[in-house]
């Protein structure tokens, strides 16, 4: 037993070797955030950028977010990265790297492509956030918000919903694009950031088909389109009339959706939201109005917006609510049902549901 | 002691992603995994009932005991020897797979033949123990980890990201027939009873085993929470990109308030444990099998529980094939040669239990 004991304690001088290769914290350079962006240049298409995180010993908000920024052009991601180490002293470190950004150009040109290096490397996150930088991704990585207490961390904070909580920001993790990149019948979206003086915004979203971005929703468009992706979201409906006007905050909203008579010559998705809330802004008092009618309003308002979104993606003949998954899981489906998909969607027709309950109208009638 | 056989048994349940049960799975989603599956705890379930039934007739003896008496000296060695490599090759693929995986995600820069030498060692060690030691070892792991597998499960069956249409669109293909490779890679996760083979030398007449209708019911829940939560967290198409499905999958979830955000941590973590309680299990099996081929004594019960060098050195002696793998085989060799021996283990397990069947038939008549 006892030469067991010695045998095993020299096996961990094994683990010594181990070392060798190892490099300390103080020698290495997080990586915190990647932009993507296209060149002008034919024949270095890829211009990496690196947002490289600078320690401080004490936190301090708007003072320790410094970083340094890195870029190359080169024909290969992994080309790149090769040559940003030759621009900096310590090795790069890409497990904290949560914010990929691609540019605007280069996701209208194709985002299969580039996509596959961020996939294939072992140690970024899939549950890392995508998003496109309007106008570039290498300008995103450059701002500094005043309040940020880490590098890239305002960016982080917002797209993880974990600091600030907006019905216009979409949220589109790496795991989840892949997911709907490949899926027959849900297409990938991405929030668009845009830069406006030293601070970013996120209120838009792009849409993609199986290869590149179509189009860029508007800020109001986003807004629903999040309420149609998301499940557990907060948001707001807006209801103008001549006579009055008044905001509802959703404290509880499901959304459900299913296909109908797909072989008659009316096929239709129907949409059923169930929405209870309170009204949070109002230009006269509420209290001793009708509710039902008020609810009515808000109600066929909401519609409207719906409907206008669903079909705007319609005609954009792109899916990223997935109706064409439900249609593959409605049954046992081959190719050539598939393809009868592929036409039905142009000429479905929408039905949408909204039943809001108001509960109360806030601390004043 | 009869809870111990459940540990064992909830391990080899746990283990399947290690032996890659859910990629071999999801590469035939639309044809026949689905059925595969059904068929597979029919059989599965069915095997163990069978051979744990056969056992009854034989209180406190393991395989080797059993053969010794019924069966003649030309037929028991081979046997015996051939069951010992088998369940070596078992813990060899866990320990391949699973260095791979570690080298990859934990640390790129280790050398991969360190790195499997030294598992290689502490299993070896643990593995030559008594057999009564390595049981409670089962029981501290599983006790252990159960929870955070729970936490795991839970945690992706209710995330935002998974699914459940890319499910609903993928247990359709239900109707398509299995093949053999279905049958017999989903059947692995009924395989631990066949533990049996040694550890029923410490179990007496007054342990008998009951509950076993539980094995089918959990198999079935680990069976398709294998195969269905990786679909639905990357689609019914993506989910053929990622050679370690499940690692992929719990790379996809965040857990904001956790230990650490990223799940994958803790997912590797629990499955180092996990890991190498099931080489040193299998290990330990094969290798009293192998020893019992070549002593001349019968086993007897000692109180005694003491590193057995004899174990050890066999142990050594087979496990050093994993090493030579790595000059031989890259991974996509390796996947094809355990694809391989997945399905001979389970011709080998049908076989095995019909052989103990008979025995026990056999020995219940003489009676």
């Amino acid at each position: 037993m006892q030469i067991v004991r010695a045998l095993f304690i020299c096996t961990l001088l094994l683990m010594i070797s181990g070392c060798s290769s190892f490099k300390d914290i103080d020698k290495r350079y997080y990586v915190l955030a990647i932009g993507l962006d296209q060149t002008d240049n034919k024949k270095k298409p890829y211009r990496v950028t690196l947002k490289l995180g600078i320690p401080a010993e004490k936190i301090q908000p708007g003072e320790t977010n410094k970083y340094e920024l890195v870029s190359e052009d080169a024909t290969s991601i992994q080309e790149a990265i090769r040559l940003i180490k030759t621009k900096v002293d310590k090795e790069l470190d890409f497990g904290h790297t949560k914010v990929l950004l691609f540019g605007k150009s280069l996701v209208s040109q194709s985002i299969r492509e580039p996509l596959d290096w961020f996939l294939r490397r072992r140690d970024i996150q899939l549950i890392g956030f995508m998003g496109i930088g309007d106008p570039s991704a290498k300008d995103l990585l450059s701002a500094s918000p005043k309040s940020e207490r880490l590098p890239a961390n305002s960016l982080i904070l917002s797209l993880a919903h974990e600091g600030t909580e907006s019905s216009y920001i979409m949220t589109e993790s790496l795991s989840d694009f892949h997911r709907r990149l490949k899926e027959k019948g849900k297409d990938p979206y991405m929030p668009v950031i845009q830069l406006r003086g030293n601070t970013i915004v996120i209120n838009k979203a792009a849409v993609f088909d199986k290869e590149r971005m179509v189009d860029i929703l508007g800020t109001e468009q986003t807004r629903i389109f999040n309420e149609l992706i998301r499940n557990n979201i907060k948001f707001e409906i807006k209801t103008v009339t001549p006579q009055l006007k008044y905001n509802i905050t959703v404290q509880k909203y499901k959304l459900k959706y299913k296909l109908l008579s797909l072989q008659s010559s009316e096929p239709t998705i129907q949409l059923d939201a169930k929405i209870v809330g309170q009204v949070e802004e109002s230009t006269t008092p509420l209290y001793e109005e009708d509710w039902h009618k008020l609810e009515k309003m808000s109600e066929d308002q909401m519609k409207e917006r719906f409907l206008k979104l669903l079909t705007y993606l319609q005609s954009k003949n792109v899916d990223p609510v997935g109706f064409g998954l439900r249609y593959r899981a409605m049954g046992y489906i081959d190719e050539e049902d598939w393809e009868k998909w592929l036409d039905l969607y142009p000429r479905m027709k929408f039905d949408v549901r909204i039943h809001i309950k108001l509960i109360d109208t806030g601390v004043i009638k | 002691m009869k809870r111990y056989f459940y540990y064992v048994v909830i391990m080899c349940m746990i283990i399947n992603i290690m032996l890659n049960v859910p990629t071999y799975l999801i590469e035939q989603r639309y044809d026949g995994a689905v059925m595969g599956m059904i068929a597979a705890v029919v059989s599965g379930g069915l095997c163990a009932f069978m051979f744990i039934k056969s056992l009854r007739p034989f209180p406190g003896q393991g395989l080797p005991e059993i053969f010794r008496t019924y069966l003649p000296h030309a037929v028991r060695v081979p046997l015996l020897l051939y069951l010992g490599i088998m369940w070596f090759a078992a813990g060899g693929v866990a320990l391949i797979t699973f260095s791979r995986i570690l080298q990859r995600y934990l640390d790129p820069d280790i050398d991969i033949l360190v790195l499997r030498i030294l598992l290689i060692l502490i299993c070896s060690i643990l593995a030559a123990g008594s057999s009564r030691s390595i049981l409670y070892l089962a029981e501290i792991i599983i006790i252990f980890h159960i929870p955070l597998i729970g936490l795991l499960l839970i945690k992706s069956l209710g995330y935002e990201y998974m699914d459940w249409d890319a499910v609903k669109v993928v247990s359709h293909y239900v109707k398509n027939p299995p093949n053999l490779e279905v049958v017999s890679v989903a059947s692995y996760i009924f395989t631990g009873y066949i533990n049996m083979a040694v550890f029923n030398r410490y179990f007496h007449k007054e342990d008998k085993i009951t509950w076993l209708w539980i094995i089918p019911i959990i198999g079935i829940g680990v069976l398709f929470t294998t195969f269905f939560i990786p679909i639905g967290f990357h689609g019914t198409e993506g989910v053929e990109t990622f050679i370690y499905v499940w690692v992929s999958t719990a790379d996809s979830m965040r857990m904001e308030y956790g230990f650490v955000e990223r799940v994958i941590y803790m997912f590797l973590l629990v499955y180092l444990s996990l890991s190498l309680l099931f080489i040193t299990v299998t290990w330990h099996v094969g290798a009293e099998l192998i020893k019992d081929a070549f002593s001349k004594k019968r086993w007897v019960q000692t109180a005694e529980q003491r590193f057995s060098w004899k174990l050890w050195i066999i142990i050594l002696l087979l496990s050093v094939q994993c090493l030579l793998t790595l000059k031989y085989l890259n991974e996509k060799q390796f996947f094809e040669l355990s694809r391989q021996w997945l399905i001979l283990r389970y011709i080998s397990e049908i076989g095995l239990v019909m052989i103990v069947f008979w025995l026990g038939r056999k020995a219940s008549k003489c009676k």
